[in-house]
């Protein structure tokens, strides 16, 4: 019975782990992949939208959901105004647009600092938990994982189905033909960079009760979101997916034995090792992959 | 011996470190010791020329080999109680140039994409920042050295030779002549066919891949060079302030030196030098406004010279000056 109760334990923490990596990553990845911006900012509009959403909590009274409604809609919002006044001049500007994020996330970071200070309090996370065996599970973590799988889903049927998803990726293969037939390249860079925004505020907001509310807290998803981007490779989904997947099993793992500090100096270690081996990351597997089947 | 121009550039870099060598006579010591700060700085800028300006990769990385440098100069300097502090600077320098060929190796024989050759920089350095924070438990010690976690290592033993402590006014000294011969290699790197490669790699890596360049090799051996710079950076750090902390990894100890680089110039060293140290002067004199505000407006500098002036600041005046005897002489003549 105890290793029953083990196995649960063990696939929990996992999932818990994977779905973490990947909202971290997912929209950093989507950015990347289609626009070929890396955005440093990344980690602080997801400390945007948990502030929204902290902040209409506790002062406000806000519940919950509704909070996290805002703070994804915050940040949107905020991710387009940097990308009319900033992001838009630097398309095909790889090395200068990382040092331009970074500037915004610098800015980001001491704003927040001078307005509300060092920290906030935090909110106590919602729906409870319950018991198997002698662990207890968090039933907002389990919600997580639901939430990670909608939205990887989603995005899919986006991105297969709809004219923007064409269009999209018609500019990511090649922006010039695309825009020779029409497609307004421009207009769906900012599309991608807000939907990139929203998904980092989305993330931000509903993380927000399981984290210390700081103006640095960014810095916690950029590292997790980074090594999944690397670990993936440039495409957003399916490389994400991957890569959130085995390095869940690897953090989840160390973090069991050995706490969560070394499942993230791990995770680092692994993504370091894996793009030596694995240049274009998981990314290059599946494509390699795919072609080899079509030459069949 | 190839001659010397005397354009702008030049002339002022002669006059900065002239100015350097005199300050002593002019200002107390109080002033000297905080000055000494500001040149170390500028080492850190000088290191993020050679791989930014220079080589065109971006990269955090200067505030782990910053950090390993400091750490490695108190560890050493405390366990040898003060009397192996010239080998605790070269074994700072020696432990950061090998970090930064171990972490280049990954980086450029994996190659990584500009793009994230910055992240995972900076995921670096915030690990060894989180690192050296849970040190404070007793076992982590180095050479019977205690980490100390948080607070970090403090009464590190001052630079020495035999009985002679650098500090003050000599170490001021010490900091110039060490800025000077870093100063006149990374001129000689400028000028040599190891640096012509290094900007044929920035302008194309393809095209001097297919001229023959082994750019990863090249790429990982200015990394290093570079890390040891800031490596030497961090060893001065930790002799003039006696102290170091898990915050000296942070990425905002670099902040102030990549601002600078790229507000300067990225690809002109005088530039940035005399940039960075006006830049240290103004913080301290607006001091009283508190620093607070300091990351912010560096952040939109950043911003805004990176959008508008990518050339830099100090290239475009040094420009101007170059020209204007000769605009000078037209409007006599005509």
């Amino acid at each position: 019975m105890q290793v029953g109760y083990d196995v649960i334990y063990f696939i929990y923490q996992f999932l818990v782990s994977t779905s973490f990596l990947i909202l971290a990553a997912l929209g950093m990845a989507i950015i990347y992949g289609m626009m070929d911006i890396t955005n440093m900012a990344q980690g602080e509009f997801m400390m945007l939208g948990a502030y929204t959403t902290v902040l209409l909590v506790n002062r406000a009274g806000c519940p919950f959901v509704l909070a996290v409604l805002c703070g994804t809609v915050v940040t949107a919002l905020f991710g387009g105004l940097c990308d009319r006044l900033i992001i838009r001049r630097l398309y095909g500007r790889t090395l200068d647009s990382i040092v331009v994020t970074w500037g915004i996330s610098i800015i980001l970071q001491q704003l927040i600092y001078i307005l509300f200070g060092p920290d906030l309090e935090g909110i106590s996370t919602p729906f409870g938990s319950f018991k198997i065996g002698s662990v207890s599970y968090s039933v907002y973590r389990i919600m997580l994982i639901g939430i990670a799988v909608v939205l990887v889903l989603g995005f899919y049927l986006l991105f297969k189905l709809t004219k923007f998803g064409l269009h999209s990726r018609a500019t990511m293969q090649n922006r010039e033909i695309a825009s020779a037939f029409g497609v307004n390249t421009y207009k769906i860079n900012s599309l991608t960079f807000m939907l990139g925004s929203a998904l980092a505020g989305l993330v931000g907001s509903l993380y927000a009760p399981l984290m210390g509310i700081t103006p640095t807290m960014g810095t916690n998803f950029l590292t997790e979101s980074f090594v999944t981007v690397v670990v993936g490779g440039a495409n957003p989904l399916a490389g994400t997916v991957l890569a959130g997947t085995g390095l869940g099993l690897v953090e989840g793992t160390l973090s069991i034995f050995y706490g969560t500090f070394i499942g993230r100096i791990g995770i680092l270690l692994i993504a370091i090792l894996s793009i030596r081996v694995l240049p274009n990351g998981f990314s290059g597997l599946v494509e390699r992959n795919s072609i080899r089947r079509k030459r069949r | 011996m190839k001659k010397i121009t005397w354009n702008t550039e030049n002339i002022m870099a002669v006059l900065f470190f002239a100015a350097a060598f005199i300050f002593p006579m002019i200002f107390g010591d109080y002033t000297i010791d905080n000055f000494a700060n500001f040149y170390v700085t500028i080492l850190i800028s000088l290191s993020i020329t050679l791989i930014w300006g220079f080589t065109g990769v971006f990269s955090f990385g200067q505030a782990v080999f910053y950090g390993l440098g400091a750490y490695t100069y108190a560890i050493i300097s405390i366990a040898s109680d003060g009397s192996l502090t010239i080998p605790a600077v070269l074994a700072a320098v020696a432990v950061a140039a090998l970090a930064a060929a171990v972490l280049g190796y990954f980086i450029f024989y994996g190659r990584i994409s500009n793009a994230f050759t910055g992240i995972i920089t900076m995921s670096v350095a915030t690990v060894m920042e989180l690192f050296m924070t849970q040190t404070s438990d007793g076992k982590w010690k180095i050479f019977g050295v205690p980490l100390g976690g948080f607070n970090g290592l403090n009464k590190i033993p001052a630079i020495s030779i035999a009985d002679f402590k650098f500090r003050g006014t000599a170490f001021y000294l010490l900091v110039i002549l060490i800025l000077l011969a870093v100063f006149f290699f990374v001129k000689w790197i400028e000028k040599s066919n190891f640096g012509y490669a290094l900007f044929g790699i920035r302008e194309n890596k393809l095209r001097s891949e297919m001229f023959g360049y082994d750019v990863a090799k090249l790429q990982t051996v200015i990394f290093s060079i570079s890390g040891a710079l800031a490596g030497l950076a961090g060893a001065l750090f930790a002799s003039w302030s006696g102290y170091v902390v898990p915050s000296n990894f942070s990425v905002a100890t670099s902040t102030i030196a990549v601002v600078m680089v790229a507000v300067a110039g990225r690809k002109n060293i005088t530039g940035t030098m005399i940039m960075t140290w006006i830049y240290c002067w103004f913080t301290q004199k607006l001091a009283a406004t508190g620093s607070e505000y300091s990351q912010l407006i560096l952040g939109v500098i950043l911003i805004i010279a990176v959008l508008f002036i990518p050339d830099g600041v100090m290239v475009a005046l040094f420009k101007k000056l170059d020209t204007l005897p000769g605009k000078l002489s037209q409007r006599r003549g005509g």
